[in-house]
């Protein structure tokens, strides 16, 4: 399906906060001791200047030897209760070049909502249960101290992370000589993967987010019960859907005739749906029940 | 927010914070850096 630009729609104060977050997760030298944070954002922790850790890769590492890692957990839950999946539209460094990636003005691929499934398998299976079970095969025990050598080979994310390649891999092979003529297949397999991810993200919106990213499948568990969350006025709203068409993860915010709007869970709360909505009040933004952004009356030329 | 909403939020958010806690105390954060120094290629 081909969609137009202006289909992206206003991003407001959106994109000079997702610019900044690039900046900041990317100031290792502002922070040098900031890598012990997990932040859910995907921005990989094997580059030099990243400053905070990645929580996918430190998950795994708790699984390797077999750990509760209630530090993530804690840590991440008590974001998703605040927030929700709002890192993942107004801060995720790699979501933002995907909107980016977007921009490009090509045929355009509405992707189909059954692939929205795939990153919780990827969630369970690369970042749960493969560390768990491989972990003990290959020798580490509970609460081991694990090496490098380990948790590099038996990280499976990172075997597949785009973003990983992009950040680490790359950078790793444009300044090692000795790195690039020792590259294996598996590098390049990385590198061919994140290839097609990013091509992905050309034609469909946020392909990688809404299909494959396992910390949006994490932080998506925390939509439901966020203090941030989008609310509907069903009164005021035209069902224009409008808020559809803008919506970066192809979102469903309005009822259609007696059917109920769709989960949420696959909403980042980039809020795209409230600045583009032509109605006064029709769809609002509340943080802890009170009103932090609300949609106003403007002409459709307006845009 | 209705009460039911806000009842679960603050009662999921207590359980995080408590988990968050222990996991500071059994040295989460210090195995979290570690972890994330093993994978920096500098």
């Amino acid at each position: 399906m081909s969609q137009s630009r202006s289909e992206t729609g206003r991003t407001g104060r959106r994109m000079p906060v997702q610019l900044l977050s690039l900046a900041a997760f990317n100031s290792y030298f502002l922070s040098p001791g900031g890598k012990a944070l997990c932040i859910p954002v995907l921005n990989c922790y094997s580059c030099p200047v990243g400053t905070v850790a990645c929580p996918i890769g430190s998950l795994t590492a708790f699984a390797l030897v077999r750990r509760i890692p209630f530090y993530i957990i804690g840590l991440l839950g008590l974001l998703g209760v605040a927030v929700g999946r709002a890192f993942c539209g107004w801060a995720c460094p790699f979501g933002w070049l995907q909107d980016m990636l977007y921009r490009i003005r090509t045929w355009k691929w509405r992707m189909p909502k059954a692939f929205n499934a795939l990153k919780y398998a990827l969630l369970v299976v690369l970042v749960l249960a493969l560390p768990l079970i491989f972990g003990s095969a290959k020798g580490t025990t509970p609460n081991a101290r694990i090496t490098g050598e380990q948790t590099g080979a038996l990280d499976y994310c990172s075997l597949v992370c785009p973003a990983g390649t992009l950040e680490g891999s790359l950078p790793y092979l444009a300044t090692d000589a000795e790195g690039r003529a020792h590259a294996s297949y598996r590098t390049w397999s990385k590198i061919g993967l994140m290839v097609l991810v990013l091509g992905l993200a050309v034609i469909a919106r946020r392909s990688f987010c809404r299909a494959l990213c396992p910390l949006g499948a994490l932080m998506a568990l925390t939509s439901g019960i966020s203090l941030l969350r989008l609310r509907t006025d069903q009164e005021k709203c035209t069902r224009c859907m409008r808020c559809v068409k803008v919506c970066p993860t192809e979102c469903r915010h309005v009822p259609v005739g007696e059917k109920r709007k769709e989960a949420t869970a696959e909403c980042v709360l980039c809020l795209d749906c409230v600045r583009n909505c032509l109605e006064e009040g029709a769809l609002s933004a509340t943080l802890a029940g009170r009103a932090v952004s609300v949609s106003e009356r403007r002409a459709e030329k307006d845009e | 927010m209705n009460k039911k909403a806000w009842i679960i939020a603050g009662a999921l958010a207590a359980l995080f914070a408590a988990m968050l806690v222990i996991g500071l105390r059994y040295g989460d954060a210090g195995y979290v850096l570690k972890n994330a120094q093993n994978f920096c290629f500098s």
